[in-house]
């Protein structure tokens, strides 16, 4: 059996000693307690002593400092046998493994990207190490977060700034809607607005909330082109058809949109948005739910999970729907209106408030609920 | 030069300018000069006034208080800064007090040097940083140079302080250089408003800092492998020291915390009840809202220090604690 000898600890101030001298030449028979090797502390000269008998192998060199605890030599039963030696510690240090070295702050990204990092160390080509700006450039070419929403919509935008710096928004119409999304930005870290726009006259030059208002529509791309803001987004709750405009026309000069999302709003696991959502206070939009661009929930509106809602459509406060609705494109909502599993509700239609619905509804359709009560006065 | 020359050069400036400097402790006297060296070589020159004395703390303390009192500047060395807890009452129920007690009609300008902290396997009673538990103490200062200012000078600026000053030596910096540059670091000095250094360090050259780290004393040992390491790791920390740690320079400490959002504190002492913990809750009083994560601290297990080598590592925080909190407030 191979016993190791270690470099001892003599004096508590020192983490090494030197190793004089060896009194045993290599592979000769050591009794116990015999001196085998001198030390040198900063306090004294030691001499060792064999722990045990056996046949003496020597793998550190007389000279060597040595640190306190590590193998110098091993004593064997046989002179012939010839022990392993273990690696030291600082070799054991300098052996890791030879896999390419991702920066924390690159390491930080791809989680937050929730990308596969097995999957880009083989798609990153290159250097020897993968730095935060060769996951930013792999995201730029691939769209943010290939891994885990691939196929369906992302927000871009987010993703492409530095992780330190708020998205800047510009907030189409100034109106009542604005008051509610400015709200929401507020409690929202990641962003905030820079301008808004509306083509109200007199309004140029006042705030709302602190926000400016800097123009009219036609303010837009020279505000972009400026690089006032990052990306724009419409509160207008109240008109479809001007929601659909701006996003054509955002679209055609290459402005991207954001979603404001009230951080008090839950978005469950796998549900996929699109682009200029705004989500208003505690919202819910269930598992693997799939939003369009340019959707208005005001707040408490649930939709549940593994359903589907088109483009433009602008939802009252609490509605809500069971699973597996389909919502077409522009349909407006009024207040408190409950939708049954499964039911698809065609696109351009209106809903009155209260409704219950409990089977489809066709394209182009109004429903209107009658509620009979009678107001009488208390005298 | 190291920290333990730039403390005995500055000693004997100080004895050589004033006169009414004492220096008096346990086995100070030459050739021994102090359990670690600090003194050396100033009982030789200055034989009247570098006194040793019997081993009786209290009473130490007690007579450094009357020197101050009558106008000398007592510097008192306590062998280790374990042993502070027997100069606990002259200090905090006298040397503290007089001042207020006597309606401003004296101070007391006594400097207490001490060394403190672990890591060479003293055991538990003479490895501690038990400097919290004087921090609730007022009107005394807590002075700790790091390796990024002259101790000497700081000793000097601390003899000269009129208020009653603690002095911590952290044992680990006696035999290491000081530190006004360090490969790929960028190193500032900036004094607070009482005229104590504060080192701002940083791995970055431009933009704002990931992380702000504040820490004292013997943590800055680990100060440049940390940012070192830091910076390949593509995070940029900037590195804040004061060596006035109680009362605090705040303001210096709330501007580098703004500057990057994300705090750690780091201290030896034992990591519950203590001086990150104290700017932890000043910080969320001041920058709530500015923060974009929760500070962190990084301290010892709260047990009593182990002797043995290995189990001491693993209760003394060390660099890659500071490096496993820095990962956490990015996250």
């Amino acid at each position: 059996m191979t016993r190791f000898i270690k470099m001892p600890m003599v004096n508590a101030n020192d983490d090494s000693a030197l190793l004089c001298a060896w009194t045993k030449t290599d592979q000769s028979l050591v009794r116990k307690g015999e001196i085998i090797a001198v030390i040198e502390t900063s306090k004294a000269t030691v001499d060792v002593e064999s722990e045990d008998t056996g046949y003496i192998h020597i793998f550190v060199p007389a000279g060597t400092q040595v640190l306190v605890g590590e193998i110098v030599g091993a004593l064997c039963d046989k002179p012939d046998e010839v022990p392993e030696r273990p690696l030291s510690k600082y070799e054991a240090q300098e052996d890791r493994s030879m896999a390419r070295k991702v920066t924390k702050k690159a390491e930080l990204a791809v989680t937050k990207a929730g990308l596969d990092m097995k999957r880009l160390q083989i798609e990153i080509p290159g250097a020897e190490t993968i730095t935060e700006a060769d996951i930013v450039a792999y995201m730029e070419q691939h769209g943010a977060g290939p891994s885990i929403t691939e196929g369906g919509g992302s927000d871009l935008v987010d993703d492409s700034y530095p992780r330190n710096r708020q998205q800047r928004l510009l907030i189409i119409g100034g109106g009542l809607g604005a008051v509610q999304v400015l709200d929401s930005l507020c409690r929202i870290e990641h962003q905030r607005a820079t301008a808004i726009v509306d083509d109200t006259p007199g309004l140029v030059g006042k705030t709302l909330l602190g926000v400016p208002i800097l123009g009219g529509q036609e303010a837009i791309e020279v505000l972009f082109k400026k690089n006032l803001f990052d990306a724009a987004v419409v509160s207008v709750s109240t008109s479809i058809a001007f929601r659909q405009r701006m996003d054509n026309m955002l679209r055609q000069v290459n402005i991207p949109m954001a979603n404001i999302i009230d951080p008090s709003a839950r978005v469950q696991r796998n549900a996929v948005l699109g682009v200029g959502n705004v989500i208003l206070a505690y919202c819910h939009i269930g598992a693997c739910t799939s939003i369009g661009n340019g959707n208005f929930f005001s707040p408490y509106v649930d939709v549940e999970h593994h359903c589907n809602v088109g483009d433009f459509c602008t939802f009252g406060p609490g509605v809500m729907m069971s699973s597996l609705v389909k919502i077409g494109a522009r349909v407006k909502f009024g207040t408190g209106i409950f939708i049954e599993p499964e039911l698809v509700v065609g696109s351009d239609s209106i809903i009155g408030s209260g409704a219950i619905l409990t089977r489809d509804i066709p394209h182009n359709s109004i429903v209107k609920t009658k509620i009979n009560y009678s107001i009488r006065s208390r005298a | 030069m190291t920290y333990l020359e730039s403390l005995n050069s500055g000693l004997r400036e100080l004895m050589e300018e004033m006169p009414q400097v004492i220096v008096f402790g346990e086995d100070l006297l030459d050739p021994y000069g102090g359990a670690f060296k600090v003194t050396r070589g100033l009982q030789r020159d200055f034989p009247q006034r570098v006194l040793t004395t019997p081993i009786s703390e209290a009473a130490l303390t007690g007579i450094a208080n009357g020197m101050a009192l009558r106008g000398l500047r007592p510097v008192l060395e306590i062998m280790f800064g374990d042993f502070l807890s027997l100069c606990m009452d002259q200090i905090l129920n006298h040397g503290a007090k007089f001042r207020t007690m006597y309606n401003n009609t004296v101070t007391v300008p006594v400097t207490i040097r001490t060394p403190v902290g672990g890591g060479r396997g003293y055991g538990p009673t003479h490895s501690q940083c038990i400097e919290k538990l004087f921090m609730g103490i007022p009107e005394i200062r807590i002075v700790a140079p790091s390796l990024f200012c002259d101790a000497g000078r700081v000793l000097r600026h601390a003899v000269l302080d009129d208020k009653f000053v603690l002095f911590l030596e952290h044992k680990l910096l006696y035999s290491l250089d000081l530190l006004s540059a360090a490969a790929g670091l960028g190193v500032e000095t900036v004094k607070d408003e009482l005229g104590y250094p504060t080192a701002l360090v940083r791995n970055y050259d431009s933009g704002y800092p990931d992380v702000t780290l504040i820490t004292y004393g013997g943590m800055t040992r680990f100060v440049v492998s940390v940012l070192q390491r830091m910076a390949e790791e593509e995070i940029k920390v900037l590195a804040c020291i004061p060596t006035l740690i109680k009362p605090l320079p705040f303001d210096l400490l709330r501007s580098a915390a703004d500057r990057s959002g994300r705090v750690v504190v780091a201290e030896e002492g034992g990591l519950h009840w203590g001086w990150g913990a104290e700017i932890a809750a000043r910080m969320q009083e001041s920058l709530f809202g500015r923060l974009r994560a929760a500070v962190r601290r990084v301290g010892a297990v709260d047990i009593v220090i182990p002797a043995a080598r290995t189990l001491e590592r693993a209760v003394l925080p060390a660099d890659t604690d500071i490096e496993n909190a820095i990962f956490e407030v990015l996250k």
